[in-house]
């Protein structure tokens, strides 16, 4: 199998529409490569009989010549277990979700699926989105395949590992706090949040519903681009869906012109050394290419990561209480009464995470105090909102840190809830603001002689600014090869 | 201010009483999906994703419903909001698929507005706001509990009204009066039996002056009726629990439910937790904002609401106020009945054939039959009673040619020379019959010329009989009358 | 104020020891210097959450353990977000979602609805074309 088009996803459907690779062949080797990475720990479920049945059906589409094979035809893409499909088990990382076949497709699977590609589903997370490491996953943490020791990021962790691993060109993530762009930091590839309603959450299973996003990896912005342009555009199930064109490629040869804003705030003294350095020397560089580099403020970063718990457990206590053991899912009778069986339904399906999560969601909406907490966090989401609107009336785009660190160990930050949080305090404010925002690839820190921990570059926008941002991050890797840096274990290449 | 007296001291106290009424809007579809809104589908065979509230899926909402909604509140001069969002209502039970229900908080589509009952008095809405129905939840039919989620997502509003019904009665008509208007509009069928009608109560008594006492809420009303009687109940309950004198017996604030069969109200929760709802913006479902254009021409096409209907029809064409009310109480009867009086002076006549034959004919059909079912325009009608005002038909050939009508659909005109109903009003002919009806009764002539009118009946009914009924009846009774005292 | 992710080698983190990734922020207007409005409900240790009506509202039949270390959590989590209950948003819109469009409606259409065996194929109990539960008399679980 070339190992080149395991990981650009835009060649791999060229040759297979070239008829130099059958779907057959590649579906068989991508089922070989998670075979090959289970000690990893990205897949939590891949029924094998459908892969290849689908990539024979497209095989034979081909062959038979009667309809135009879409942009993704033959190509895996990784599904992270809160993509719905039919027909095929989907747990949201959770024990509750146990054996949960969803009778209904997302509609953002859906049109993988009318453009030829071959869903593999279904991606380790942290359970129903909630975590920054994969150690909240009910069926053991996703391993980081930079350093088995440390955590890929969360809570797309298995996504961010099918990529970053070289299994599939493609995986598809969530993204709520930062849940693709911070795993996409620590596994070293690329992943891009859009603007919020660009694409459809019909399907998603929802955990914040006014921060989520479904968000692609790759390991090359042409690729984001490439799968956006499928997903994206107006769904008429899903009325936060925003009457928009699909995300198109923008025209940029270089970023000459380029208004770069650097948040003063995202450099301060929670940042990592190593974290800096690459990211200061990759400003440099986008300084090179012609950008002019302006310094900006965003006063109310210090509240983005509460601003963000309040609302998104708010929402999660609401999104989750459909989870009662009555139409699906797991069920536990507990005392044999109603809200008996609820009350042990949930307690027994939930990890501590998720339960946590609620707790706060239900104490930030209950009755006393809804405006001192739900209230209040919804308008200092305005300010944040407002901080970006106004950065952006001096630059372009917004360069940071996707992350204030590398990777962590496992275990290292699981004793303390807020400490996990904080990982998120770099990503949580596209969110807040609806931004979209994405991660390269910005270099390595060396932790060791053997470890070597990529570091991401965040790239934020104002808002509809989607093709221009994609735009000015492709033409950066143009220039540059952080991008091409693999895992010493499984990629073929050196990092540079 | 109206007054109960209490049972057994005979004191007068004044109830308070506030309906939440809840009902279906007539959309085809739900809500927030596609599913049909149908009642009485095999179970569980509308539902989708989304109503199911599956993991992922998400509401979108039906542009019909919120005309229908609209609709209803200009018909009750309610204040629209220029916007209004929907809010999640947190709580669980087995037959809410999403574990809240998508409704409307603080800022409901309306708010104001009211019902105006014979006595005049005004009874004003707080407010009225959309929302989701819940499913169903069958207890008596086995050992668990039945699910059927057929009504959820079924599109609500539920209108409020301020707690200013006095009497069982009030609140009976207050009923009446708002199932007209829904229906009117086409909003809603408001049949209770269906549940496309849902009333809760609200009720407290007080010593007239005084400031509001406990109130307590009645659920699981499912008629008119029983509304009545059960408020009549509870007023009494609560007289009797007050003037006990016994503190423990006093009225708690409390939900009870009604026990049709024995006519009583029971506790149904011990104790009334009260709910903490934890209402928050949906974040699924943007702003409603309602286009002032729009607005006009919703209010431009409502039609004449029964209120001004029956007021014309006392006014205009002259009808009792009792045959008013019943033209007026359903508009499709009374849009019929505009129709059938179009350019005739037969308004009294055309109002009896409608109230009387014709409703009976539809009362046969089943509960929810319709005029429209029964096969007879309008214009079929005012034909028929054209041809009885002509005396070309009897009144009782008329009514075989309406039974007629109804069933074979066909005109009139047509059934009466098939069915061969003229009425004979040739006087010859009639003559003849009228002799030979007179042969022999001696005595009722002599009766007739004493001036007792009373044994013409029977003559008539032999010349009826003679005649196959097609005797005019008036000019029947001319000639028997100029016979009789003619005669001899 | 925010501390920073604890990285191996690091003291234990203790309760004041507070450092921010802001690098020189302004400190914001207190509460107390403003005259009239209606000033929201500020945040203080002893208003400790009642981690239990929380469960009981969100149906999660937690184990007195759990309380303990949740409650525990819980008071941890809302402490370090004391900052939020210090800014004054009085002046400020809420943001109600993030969605920028509206009157997203659809027409009174009706779709085909799921078969009810698909339906009821994920259900944990099932009966005769219904979802079962535990029997209730009345009113809510």
């Amino acid at each position: 199998m070339k190992r080149e088009s395991a990981r650009d996803a835009g060649a791999l459907a060229a040759s297979v529409i070239a008829g130099e690779r059958s779907a057959l062949d590649v579906a068989r080797s991508t089922l070989d490569s998670i075979e090959e990475a289970s000690e990893l720990n990205a897949f939590l479920s891949v029924e094998a009989d459908a892969v290849l049945e689908r990539a024979r059906e497209l095989d034979a589409s081909l062959a038979a010549g009667t309809e135009t094979p879409g942009a993704l035809f033959g190509v895996p893409v990784a599904l992270k277990a809160n993509l719905c499909l039919k027909g095929r088990e989907l747990t949201c990382g959770s024990q509750l979700l146990r054996g949960y076949r969803p009778p209904y497709t997302a509609t953002v699977v859906q049109r993988l699926l009318d453009a030829g590609a071959i869903p593999i589903a279904t991606t380790n997370m942290d359970e129903f989105a909630m975590g920054s490491s994969g150690e909240n996953s009910s069926f053991g943490p996703t391993l980081n395949p930079w350093c088995t020791e440390y955590t890929p990021g969360g809570s797309s962790s298995g996504s961010a590992v099918a990529v970053s691993a070289g299994i599939t060109p493609l995986a598809l993530g969530s993204d709520t706090g930062g849940s693709v762009r911070q795993p996409a930091a620590l596994c070293g590839v690329s992943g891009f949040k859009p603007t919020y309603g660009r694409v459809s959450r019909y399907g998603l299973v929802a955990f914040g519903s006014s921060l989520d996003q479904v968000s692609p990896f790759a390991n090359n912005v042409r690729d984001l681009e490439l799968i956006s342009s499928v997903i994206s555009g107006r769904d008429r199930m899903d009325s936060t869906s925003l009457d928009r064109a699909p995300i198109r490629s923008a025209a940029r040869e270089d970023l000459k012109g380029l208004r770069v804003g650097i948040p003063a705030e995202a450099f301060g003294d929670g940042l990592d050394d190593g974290v800096r350095a690459c990211v200061e020397a990759a400003l440099e560089q986008v300084r090179s290419m012609g950008a002019e580099s302006v310094p900006v403020s965003l006063p109310h970063s210090e509240h983005a990561v509460a601003t963000y718990y309040v609302v998104a457990t708010a929402e999660a206590s609401s999104n989750l209480a459909r989870f009662d053991g009555v139409r699906f899912g797991q069920r536990e009778d507990g005392d044999g009464s109603l809200a008996g069986m609820m009350a042990a339904t949930r307690e027994a399906g939930f990890g501590d995470e998720v339960k946590r999560r609620i707790l706060l969601g239900t104490h930030v909406l209950s009755s006393g105090y809804y405006e001192a907490w739900y209230g209040r966090a919804q308008r200092v989401r305005t300010l944040i909102r407002n901080d970006y609107e106004r950065a952006f009336e001096s630059c372009d785009l917004i360069l940071c840190p996707t992350s204030p660190t590398p990777a962590f160990r496992l275990g290292e930050r699981t004793a303390d809830p807020v400490a996990m949080y904080l990982s998120d305090i770099l990503t949580v404010p596209a969110n807040l603001a609806g931004l979209p925002a994405l991660s390269t690839p910005c270099g390595t820190v060396e932790i060791s002689d053997s470890v070597q921990l990529p570091v991401g570059l965040q790239w934020i926008g104002p808002a509809l600014a989607d093709e221009e941002l994609l735009a000015a991050a492709r033409c950066f890797q143009a220039e540059t090869d952080f991008h091409l840096a693999t895992p010493p274990t499984r990629g073929e290449q050196a990092p540079a | 201010m109206s007054e109960v007296l209490s049972k057994t001291s005979g004191v007068a106290w004044t109830p308070v009483i506030g309906l939440e009424v809840h009902c279906q809007l007539a959309t085809k579809s739900k809500l927030f999906c596609g599913c049909a809104n149908e009642f009485g589908a095999a179970p569980n065979t509308h539902v989708c994703p989304v109503c199911s509230g599956q993991p992922g899926a998400l509401p979108v909402m039906n542009a019909r419903a919120l005309e229908l909604a609209l609709s209803a509140a200009l018909a009750l001069d309610c204040d629209i909001a220029p916007w209004s969002k929907f809010d999640r209502k947190n709580y669980f039970y087995c037959d809410l698929p999403k574990g809240y229900q998508i409704s409307q908080f603080d800022k409901p589509y309306c708010t104001g507005g009211g019902v105006e009952l014979a006595s005049g008095k005004r009874i004003h809405l707080t407010r009225i706001h959309l929302e989701d129905d819940a499913g169903k939840a069958i207890h008596d039919r086995g050992p668990h509990t039945f699910v059927d989620l057929n009504r959820a997502g079924i599109p609500l509003i539920e209108s409020v009204t301020e707690p200013e019904l006095a009497s069982a009665d009030e609140a009976f008509e207050y009923l009446t009066l708002l199932k007209e208007v829904f229906q009117y509009v086409g909003a809603s069928d408001c049949d209770m039996e269906k549940g496309s009608l849902r009333c809760d109560v609200n009720i407290s008594v007080r010593l007239p002056g005084e400031e509001l006492r406990t109130k307590v809420e009645l659920k699981n009303l499912n008629s008119f009726r029983n509304v009545k009687a059960a408020i009549d109940f509870e007023i009494q309950r609560q007289i009797e629990a007050w003037e006990s004198g016994d503190e423990s017996k006093y009225p708690v604030q409390e939900t009870r439910l009604f026990d049709p069969n024995r006519g009583v109200t029971r506790t149904m929760r011990a104790k009334e937790d009260a709910h903490d709802y934890r209402y928050f913006p949906d974040p699924d479902l943007p702003v409603l904002r309602v286009d002032p254009a729009e607005l006009e021409e919703l209010r431009r096409a409502l039609p004449e609401l029964p209120a001004a209907r029956r007021a014309r029809y006392v006014a205009e064409f002259g009808l009792s106020e009792y045959d008013a009310d019943v033209l007026a109480a359903e508009r499709e009867v009374s849009d019929f009945f505009e129709r059938a009086v179009v350019g005739t002076d037969q308004v009294k006549e055309t109002a009896n054939w409608i109230t009387n034959e014709l409703s009976a004919a539809r009362n046969e059909r089943g509960p929810d039959a319709s005029l429209a079912e029964l096969g007879v325009t309008p214009e079929g009608l005012a034909e028929m009673v054209a041809l009885v005002a002509a005396g070309t038909l009897s009144k009782a050939a008329g009514r075989k040619v309406l039974a007629a009508m109804i069933e074979t659909n066909k005109s009139a005109k047509v059934l009466v020379a098939e069915l061969g109903l003229e009425q004979v009003q040739d006087t010859g002919q009639l003559e003849a019959w009228c002799r030979e009806a007179l042969v022999g009764q001696e005595q009722a002539i002599a009766d007739l010329k004493d001036g007792k009118q009373k044994a013409i009946g029977a003559l008539i009914g032999q010349v009826m009989k003679a005649s196959g009924g097609k005797a005019d009846p008036s000019k029947t009774r001319e000639i028997l009358m100029k016979l009789a005292l003619g005669d001899g | 104020m925010l501390p920073r992710p604890p990285s191996p080698g690091d003291p234990e983190p203790r309760a004041g020891t507070e450092r921010s990734l802001a690098y020189n922020p302004a400190p914001l207007p207190s509460l107390e210097s403003e005259a009239g409005g209606p000033q929201p409900e500020p945040m203080s240790n002893e208003n400790t959450p009642a981690v239990r009506k929380c469960a009981e509202l969100a149906r999660l039949e937690i184990t007195p353990e759990e309380e303990q270390r949740l409650g525990g959590d819980f008071e941890r989590i809302l402490e370090a977000f004391r900052g939020l209950t210090e800014l004054d948003v009085r002046s400020v819109e809420p943001m109600f979602g993030a969605a920028t469009r509206e009157n997203v409606v659809r027409e009174d259409e009706t779709r085909a609805s799921l078969e009810t065996d698909e339906l009821l194929a994920p259900a944990p109990r099932k009966d005769d074309g219904f979802f079962t539960v535990p029997k209730t008399v009345d009113g809510d679980a």
